[in-house]
């Protein structure tokens, strides 16, 4: 956007009204000396303002030419991120000069300034330098900068805008735990725990005839011929793969700002996700809501941990409800091999066949948990008895209704824990732990 | 209250000179008109330095002083002599009531400008008032001078029905009131008044960087000690380290310096005109007025793109463009500007292993 022309500031507005005020006194009265003093304040403001108008001939995004250098594209929550931006004037003209590179309230700077105001000549390359601390997740814009020419006694100003928009995935932290500090698994160190033998796995082995209770999705096509069908065996690992799922339907937003259930889901699963990595599992991500809003396929080891960060980061809310039996059926077709699902939710949305789709998930050999948060705990006491009784009638009806699909849950056999939101992240560490010790090869 | 006492000390001496020229000239031997003057001047001094602040009291106080001058005055047959004269000793000090309004930091130029120009109005009014004379010896000092200052009001306002209707204006007592040292004077006082206005600052009042002479590139230290705090990169440790700090113009003269010359030059030639060939000054006066306006107004109109055209539509030129945009840096449809190095994540150094709330053990892209 250029700035179309100069506009007057409440100062120069001020200066112009008043002196013309006084000369009109200055006519009523024909005294030299009241006519001197409009004049001269009148003279003064005008010819400002044309000289103004002059230096800024022409003044709009063409005249500058500039450069991001140093910006953060990917910066984890409570890191820090860096911001540089060179500018240089191609005009012929010097004038005063604001350089304004808006952030959002989410960042804090910590060093040098967003903001500069500078007498800028022509040529003299400007640089604006500012490191800054991320206080929430999620996908933000820097920019686009403006600049502000600025008449030097204030009367007018104008102002353009360099289309330089930044993006930064401000991403959650994932914990990568060292697979040594978790103690021995069925009396042998995690390291020895992987053993080559067939099994369910992802890692092929070798070929052998097909038998009836085969599952006919490993039958190996290109090399059985029409006398003989052959299945692909596997290594069994004892890495078990983990999906976690996050639900990022409209329920998600309940709790209080910076704390909603989705946050919350996110810091569960990044805890989830780097302790999995952390002992050489493979992780996956599930964003959900009515569908699949991402998928990121199993990973493993710190390129998997990146990749899974960046997934997490960009994990927002979607104005729609969570269809969990979708889900479910999403998550059976997606996964090769049986893994543990860690599902994030309220459980609020109204549930579908889910029954269904928990047998057939089980049936596949894969296996369901559900970590759902307090929500009479999301918001902080009322002092007020009055206000804490409204809170809690408010409150009633969705706690019923969680109540009934957390009892449809158990009885269909899955683990269900209720979590305080203040405990996620030890939760989750506790279900992983008990999800891995229920994973024994052995 | 203004951090600049030294320039306000500039505004007094012009209407306490004619305040105390006038005091003297028609108090008579009257304590109420004394009374009245200090009360003004005492009030208005207080409310200046911060003495009395609360604003209901300044505003009351104004109130009052505003019956003061004017009841008794407008109904002189009912108050009588020494309520007239109190009402002229306010009146005769009135301008220090709102002459605060003239030096204060957060007055406006156009609140100083017509604070300057009522000071001064009152005090033509004033020299006025002296020179035509009450034309009467009874009465008291006060009713002496409301009867003078009724004559003055009574010829200006017949002088400007005169011009008006295409006459000639037989006697303009305001017109041609003019005392040497109350000019000189008058001209401190707007020197101080409007100082301020004229010094390089934002129209929010923020100071623009200045200073006499050429100084030398100022540096912040702070960012090297920050950058190593915070364990910035060394790419990142020079773009902070080396970012623009606000540098002011080269040369002695302050910007806009010019457009004050010009303004005064301007004055200087009016009053030349004025002395010289007052017949043609009025409508030179008002020609240039309009002119003048004009100009600024075509400024303000003028647009340098059509409404709509916005830059962000059209690419840059290649003056501008510098770079194409680099992978995952800007948003879609932005102009130029090339991101070079996009960084990964910056995180904090690996915490201990084991820590299920300790974030952020990534490694750092190169």
């Amino acid at each position: 956007m250029a700035s179309s022309r100069v506009v007057l500031t409440p100062v120069g507005a001020s200066a112009i009204v008043g002196s013309l005020a006084t000369l009109l006194l200055g006519f009523v009265t024909l005294n030299l000396l009241l006519l001197v003093l409009p004049v001269l304040v009148l003279g003064v403001v005008c010819v400002e303002l044309l000289a103004f108008d002059r230096s800024t001939r022409g003044f709009g995004p063409e005249r500058f030419r500039w450069k991001r250098l140093e910006n953060s594209s990917e910066v984890g929550i409570d890191a820090v991120g860096s911001m540089a931006l060179d500018i240089e004037l191609a005009g012929p003209r010097s004038f005063y000069a604001e350089v304004f590179d808006p952030q959002p309230e989410s960042f804090e700077v910590v060093g040098g300034a967003p903001r500069l105001v500078t007498y800028w000549r022509p040529g003299t390359p400007t640089r604006l330098a500012y490191v800054y601390r991320p206080r929430e997740r999620g996908r933000f814009r820097v920019g686009p900068t403006m600049v502000v020419a600025h008449d030097p006694f204030g009367f007018a100003f104008r102002m353009t805008m360099l289309e330089n928009r930044w993006e930064v995935l401000v991403t959650p932290a994932i914990s990568v735990e060292e697979a040594m500090d978790f103690p021995l698994v069925g009396g042998r160190a995690p390291a020895e725990a992987y053993r080559r033998r067939v099994g369910p796995g992802s890692e092929f082995r070798s070929l052998r005839e097909y038998e009836e209770s085969d599952d006919a999705r490993k039958i190996a096509w290109r090399k059985s011929g029409i006398d003989k069908l052959y299945v692909r065996q596997h290594e069994e690992e004892a890495h078990p793969e983990v999906l976690v799922m996050i639900d990022c339907g409209r329920d998600m937003r309940l709790g209080e700002p910076g704390s909603e259930c989705l946050e919350l889901a996110v810091d569960g699963g990044t805890v989830v996700a780097g302790q999995a990595i952390g002992r050489s599992d493979r992780v996956s991500l599930m964003v959900h809501a009515d569908q699949v809003v991402e998928f990121v396929p199993p990973q493993r080891g710190p390129p998997g941990a990146d990749a899974l960060t960046e997934a997490f980061g960009r994990i927002g809310l979607v104005p729609r409800p969570f269809d969990l039996a979708r889900a479910l059926e999403t998550a059976t077709e997606k996964l090769g091999v049986p893994t543990t699902i860690v599902l994030f939710s309220t459980l609020l949305s109204p549930f579908g066949a889910v029954e269904a789709a928990v047998s057939r998930l089980r049936d596949r050999g894969h296996r369901l948990i559900v970590l759902c948060p307090e929500v009479a705990a999301l918001f902080p006491a009322e002092p007020d008895p009055l206000a804490a009784a409204a809170m809690l009638f408010a409150s009633e009806p969705d706690v019923r209704s969680i109540d009934r699909a957390v009892d449809r849950l158990r009885a269909q056999g899955v683990p269900v824990v209720r979590y305080p939101p203040t405990e996620v992240r030890e939760f989750a560490s506790e279900a992983h732990a008990w999800l891995h010790a229920q994973e024994s090869p052995l | 209250m203004n951090d600049r006492p030294w320039l306000a000390a500039l505004i007094y001496p012009a209407p306490l000179y004619v305040s105390i020229l006038a005091v003297v000239q028609w108090w008579g031997g009257s304590v109420p008109l004394l009374v009245g003057f200090a009360l003004a001047l005492g009030f208005g001094l207080l409310t200046a330095v911060g003495v009395v602040h609360h604003p209901a009291v300044v505003a009351g106080g104004r109130v009052l002083l505003s019956f003061l001058a004017v009841l008794p005055i407008a109904l002189v047959t009912e108050f009588g002599g020494a309520s007239v004269d109190l009402a002229v000793g306010v009146i005769l000090g009135a301008p220090f009531v709102w002459l605060e309004y003239a030096w204060r930091a957060d007055a406006s130029p156009g609140t100083r400008v017509l604070t300057l120009e009522l000071t001064f109005l009152l005090g033509v009014l004033t020299i006025a008032t002296g020179s035509v004379g009450a034309g009467t010896t009874s009465g008291s000092p006060g009713e002496q001078f409301v009867s003078a200052l009724a004559n003055v009001l009574s010829a200006q306002v017949q002088g400007i029905a005169a011009l008006i209707t295409g006459g000639v204006a037989t006697s303009m007592p305001l017109g041609s009131a003019l005392n040497v040292w109350y000019v000189g004077l008058a001209a401190v006082a707007v020197a101080g008044s409007l100082c301020p206005v004229f010094l390089p600052q934002t129209g929010l009042g923020e100071p623009l960087p200045w200073s006499w002479g050429a100084t030398s590139t100022p540096t912040d230290s702070d960012d090297a000690l920050l950058a190593e705090r915070l364990a910035l990169r060394p790419g990142q440790r020079e773009a902070l380290a080396s970012r623009t700090l606000p540098a002011a113009p080269s040369g002695v003269t302050a910007p806009g310096f010019t457009s004050v010359i010009i303004g005064g030059v301007l004055a200087a030639a009016f009053v030349v005109l004025a002395v010289g060939a007052p017949a043609i000054t009025l409508s030179v006066l008002a020609f240039g007025t309009v002119a003048a306006v004009l100009a600024v107004a075509m400024v303000l109109s003028r647009r340098l793109a059509a409404p709509g055209e916005g830059d962000a539509d059209r690419p840059g030129t290649a003056e501008a463009q510098l770079e194409e945009p680099g992978p995952g840096g800007p948003a879609p449809g932005g102009v130029s500007g090339a991101p070079t190095v996009g960084s990964r994540a910056e995180t904090s150094p690996l915490r201990a292993a084991g820590s299920a709330s300790g974030p952020v053990a990534r490694r750092t892209e190169p």
